[in-house]
Order: structure tokens, then sequence, then C-alpha cells
């Protein structure tokens, strides 16, 4: 089952009443959103209650979601009319930012938005947690830090990165695996105990 | 979250798209309804993210969400699958929803494994017995495959022949 | 391709079935059952489900909840085409997708696993031994093994697994004269005690009832098995079938047998036929100007004493 179609389950779970699933799409959608909507938005607390506009919004709009766009596509647009419509309200301008780059795909295509260098130490992931998991990743054996590489920055399927690591399908998922637990358990000290994450 | 290591990637191959459906669905249901699993599966978000360079964030946002949510109804939508292509059966003047009748849709058939050659010669049965069989499951097994049937004349007495 | 632990499952069922000890004195059997039944009407629930039969198998969603006096529930298929049943107050229901059309049909009845046993289960215990066998596991949670197997041979035997606390059943292995498994329904995950609210689905269509009463009876069954009576007797349509037919339905709670009567035309074949593995009988005869076919989920006996019963009404 396609990514894409993991979307959709978890919608049609929200849609017979679980929004626990919800949750689950936002903490998995999170940070793209926040970065898309920070090209846009100057002010930190306006950031915050935008992003959490957006979400409320999804969530209200479900029922017209009919899964013939991808999921982050539709989400994408909700965040740029949230962001549009309140600050319009509040007379502040916006960032310009070519928020409709989607390209041929029906994606978001996050390349075209800017790179910022201003954003406020406090709202980044604690430097903490970034040094933990480069130094987690760079701790790796060798074949699950190429594994976990390949499917997280390459976007790779287990296929491909079978192919082009010359090894069984099963081994790539084992790899993946064990690549992200070996990376979770150093995240533990940091992140604090599990009731910290829940929500 | 247990710090020792588990043995389960199921988590970690759903993520990948890379589950059958059916395991796919079985692996979501289990999600929705495990807090150890949603935990690992925010975990599994945040390396995700953090190595493809998304380290901004709003602390505690989705818990901030979920709270504002407690506050809404409950989101109540009408069941809609990506639409699978399969030929209509029935009449092409039915509209939609329309109230016609028709035969359970099969899975594909599977062989039955029990060798029928210990009885009597079959025999062709009409075609009207698959609807009784259909008919019978309002009372019986509801969302079941058709039967294969094998059939034998019989004599009044009940004997086979 | 099939995930392993389906294949343990299955692996688990083949085994003999009925080994438990002496039948249950008439007043705990009782409670059993009716514990097992009310579980399974009027329990919170949802989850999956895996069927069994020989080699086929197919995998279902279901969900139930209490409702006034009674419950509502929703069976969907997980595999094959899209169809589901949505049982409530007010009846059941199937509903097929195909593309962008749905087809819906009325239900006669509303029986689905793990709502198997009738709702008074009480009178039950004059057909049927229970018995209790092992604890066991299933979908994580603990249960325990109930048997619960005819007296005689005009119905197949039943082993529930019921859920330690409440009864609800887990597993339900259909088992004929040798213990052999004919059918197997086992959850695959359960969540007990919460279940979406399916009365918020979008209203049905408005719907022509799916059987009428008879306007007159023609035939008569004169020897039923023991604790078979008739449960149902309608005039209906069948599924993609041009006009109606008359449908009777016998059942002692737990075993249903279905007869069909039509006018014959032409003189009518005798013939029998069973399903893969003997779980389906039937039986077609001539009875006076009718073609009778009687079928059910239960051993030939029951199947031949119903249909060779059948007489013509003066």
């Amino acid at each position: 089952m396609s990514d894409r179609e993991i979307d959709l389950q978890l919608v049609e779970r929200v849609r017979e009443g679980d929004k626990r699933a919800f949750g689950l799409l936002v903490e998995k959608y999170r940070r793209k959103v926040i970065r898309l909507l920070s090209r846009m938005v100057r002010d930190p607390d306006d950031l915050e209650d935008i992003a959490q506009e957006t979400f409320i919004k999804a969530y209200r709009a479900l029922p017209k979601f009919r899964g013939d766009a991808a999921f982050y596509t539709w989400l994408y647009r909700i965040a740029v009319n949230t962001a549009k419509n309140h600050l319009v309200a509040r007379g502040k301008a916006m960032r310009t930012v070519s928020e409709y780059a989607v390209n041929d795909d029906d994606e978001p295509d996050e390349r075209l938005v800017a790179q910022d260098i201003n954003t406020p130490e406090s709202e980044l992931l604690s430097k903490q947690v970034a040094i933990a998991v480069n130094e987690a990743v760079d701790a790796l054996p060798e074949e699950l830090r190429q594994a976990i590489t390949l499917r997280e920055m390459e976007g790779m399927s287990y296929e491909e990165i079978a192919e082009y690591m010359s090894c069984p399908i099963g081994t790539v998922r084992s790899r993946i695996f064990r690549a992200r637990e070996a990376i979770a358990s150093k995240l533990l000290p940091i992140l604090g105990t599990a009731d910290n994450k829940r929500w | 979250m247990n710090a020792t290591y588990s043995e389960d990637d199921t988590l970690s191959a759903l993520l990948d798209g890379e589950l059958s459906d059916q395991s796919a669905r079985l692996a979501i249901l289990r999600l929705t309804g495990d807090r150890e699993q949603q935990v690992r599966f925010s975990e599994y978000c945040v390396i995700g993210d953090l190595l493809r360079g998304h380290r901004h964030d709003i602390p505690d946002l989705t818990g901030k969400v979920m709270a504002a949510l407690e506050l809404e109804p409950t989101v109540l939508a009408p069941v809609r699958k990506p639409a699978t292509r399969r030929p209509l059966l029935w009449l092409a003047a039915a509209a939609t929803a329309a109230i016609t009748w028709g035969l359970w849709s099969t899975a594909p058939r599977q062989e039955s494994g029990v060798p029928l050659a210990s009885l009597q010669a079959s025999f062709h049965a009409p075609s009207d017995v698959t609807p009784y069989l259909a008919a019978h499951q309002d009372y019986a097994q509801a969302v079941i495959a058709a039967q294969d049937m094998h059939f034998t004349r019989v004599s009044l007495s009940g004997e086979a022949q | 391709m099939k995930a392993a632990w389906l294949l343990l499952w299955f692996a688990a069922g083949v085994q003999a079935h009925a080994q438990a000890g002496a039948p249950l004195p008439t007043a705990e059997a009782a409670a059993w059952l009716q514990k097992m039944a009310d579980a399974a009407h009027r329990m919170a629930y949802e989850g999956v489900f895996v069927v069994q039969q020989g080699e086929a198998m197919q995998t279902l969603s279901v969900s139930n909840r209490p409702s006034g006096l009674g419950n509502e529930s929703r069976l969907q298929a997980m595999d094959g085409s899209q169809r589901e049943v949505r049982c409530s107050q007010t009846g059941a229901v199937t509903v097929e997708a195909f593309g962008s059309q749905v087809k819906i049909e009325k239900r006669l009845n509303r029986r689905h696993f793990p709502d198997l046993l009738p709702a008074n289960a009480l009178p039950l215990v004059n057909w049927y031994d229970v018995r209790l066998g092992e604890p066991a596991r299933v979908a994580g949670l603990d249960c325990r093994n109930v048997e619960v197997l005819p007296k005689d041979n005009f119905r197949w035997g039943y082993v529930l697994c019921a859920e330690k606390d409440s009864g609800l059943p887990l597993k339900a292995v259909v088992i004929n004269g040798s213990s052999q498994p004919l059918m197997q329904y086992t959850f695959a995950e359960i969540r007990l005690g919460a279940a979406p609210r399916l009365g918020s689905q979008p209203p049905l269509p408005e719907m022509p009832d799916a059987a009428r009463p008879l306007d007159a009876e023609r035939v008569s069954a004169k020897s039923l098995p023991p604790g078979f009576t008739r449960i149902a007797a309608v005039m209906r349509h069948l599924p993609n079938t041009q006009g109606e037919v008359e449908h009777w339905v016998f059942s002692d709670g737990l075993t249903h047998i279905s007869l069909f009567l039509t006018p014959a035309s032409k003189p009518v074949e005798n013939f029998r036929g069973e399903s893969a593995r003997g779980m389906i009988n039937l039986m077609r005869r001539q009875v006076g100007g009718f073609q009778a076919t009687v079928l059910g989920d239960a051993p030939w006996a029951a199947v031949e004493a119903i249909a060779l019963g059948l007489e013509p009404k003066k």
C-alpha cells in the first residue's frame, strides 16, 4: 500500500470517528507544513496560530476530501489559504513566495521555496536532537546508514534500494528498520520519557 | 516506550509504503489503537524529517491541535474508497444507488482441498441453484464467497444413483 | 502472498477440536451460551477477522454497538470487491460499490460472526451439549474454548473461543461429526468497548421491502428434525432473477436450513448437492406442482429429512 493510500486509510479512520488517526497525520506532516508557513509568516506567534488553524481546518474539511489529490497537496492548499486569510485580517504583509509552486506530479515543489536562515533558535528542533540524529546516523554500520539514507533522502523504494545495494528486499526492509531503531534509541534520553511524547 | 529492542518491523515498512494492502490495513488498525506504536510512529517521522532537513518545529503542536479538536464534533463522512475497476454485472439502466439484485462478487477462486472423487459422477445442475445459495446467506454466514457445489442425481428414496 | 501469521492460525485450527471434558449441566450450559450470545450482541467492539473454508480465505472488518434494545453492526469485506453489510434497528442491508455506482439490497436477516447465537440462547441446550475446553489466546486476548456439540447428526458443531471476561466469541469453528473443521472465523485484531457510531452514515434511499408475506401455503413440511421450527416464510426476489420465489427458513436457533419453492412448469429432476467439505448440503425434488430446493449449513441427514417430508397441501 503506497504512502498516498496510507494517508487515505488514515483519513477513512478519522471519518469513521477515530480522532487519534488525525493525530497521526498531524505528526506526519507538521514539520513540512511549518516549513511552508515559515516562508510566508514572519511572526513566530502568528506561525503557531496559523499552523494550528491549518490542521483544525483540515479536520473540519475532511468530509469534503475526495482522495483524488494527495492528502499533502490538499493540506498544502489549506495551509496557504489559512496563512493568507490570517495575515490579511491583521493587515500584515506576507512574504512573497512561490506558493503555487506545484509540479506536474501534483505535489508541492519545495525546492522552489527559499531556504530560510533566520528561524529563531527556539523554534528549531533542539540542536541537541539534530546533533543526536546526525551522530546516530554517522555511528550506524555502513549498510544500515546507506539503506536509510537512500530511503529517506533519495526516496528510493525497497526494490530500488535492493537493486542498488545488491541484496534481497527483505534485507533492505530489515536494515532500514534497524537503522530507525538505533537512531530512535539515541533520541530517547533527549526527547525524554514516552509520556512527554504522547498527545 | 520500551527502551528494549523490538523485532517488529511492520510499522517501519508501513511508513515506507512497502506493505501489502491487507498487511497495511491491519498495521494501520493496530497503530490507531496502540499508544506505543504511535510514539514509535512519531519518532520515525522526526528521524525522516530531520534527515531531510526539516528542523523547524513548534513544540507540542500535535498536542495543541488534538486538544482543540476535543471541542470539535467528531467528523463523520460517507465511506468512499478508491474505486476498483470492476465491470458492471447488472443492467446498464441501473442509476446510482438503484435497487438491483445481484450475486455476491467472489474473491479469486481458491482450489478446494478436498477431492470429490469419492462421490458419484457429477451432474450438471441448473444455474438457478446459485441464487438460492446467495439468498440463504441472509440467514447463514454473511459476505462469504459463492460456494463450489458438487451435484449427483437422486432417486426419491434419497439414495444417490 | 498471504502473511506468515495467517498461515499460523490456519495450522493451529486444523487440529481436532472436540476434546474437552464432560458436558456441562443444563443450567451452566445455558448460562455460557447466553453469555456469549449477549456479548456478541450487546458489547461495543470493532476488529478484523478472517474466514477460512478449506484454502479459501477472506478478511472482514466488523464493528458492533448496542442500540436501544438491540444493536447496530457493520461488516466490510477487506479483500475482493467492495461490499459491506449494515445492520440497524430498522433492518439490514448489503451495500456493494462498483466504480461510482452503489448497489444496495435489503437483507432478510442479520446474522454474522461473531453474533452467531440467537438472542435467546437457552433453548439450544435441548439440541446441543456444551463442554468447556482449554484456555487459549486469540488476537492478543485470553479466551476459553467452549464446545457446542450436537446431540444428534442433524446439525454441525461449533467450537467457540470466548473472551475470558466478556464471553465474546473471538473464534468460531464449525465442525462435523468427526471433529473436522468445515469453516473457521478468527479475529486478527479486536478492540473491546469502543466502536464508531454507525448511525451517521448517509441515509439509505427508500427501497421496497425485500420480501412480502405469502398469500397462501400450498406445501407443508411434515418431518422436521428435533428442535427445528419454521422461522420465516416469505415471497422474495432472488439475486439476478426475475420474479419471486417462496423462501422458508427452518432453524434450531443455531443451524439454518432454507427451502425455496417455485411453480414447476416441467418435470423436476431430483438431485442432491454438497459443498467442497460437505458443510452445505442441498436437495431438489418435485413436490406436487412445485420445484422444491432445500439447502443449509447442516448435515445431509437434516436436509434430506426436511426435503422428503414435504407434501403438497390438499
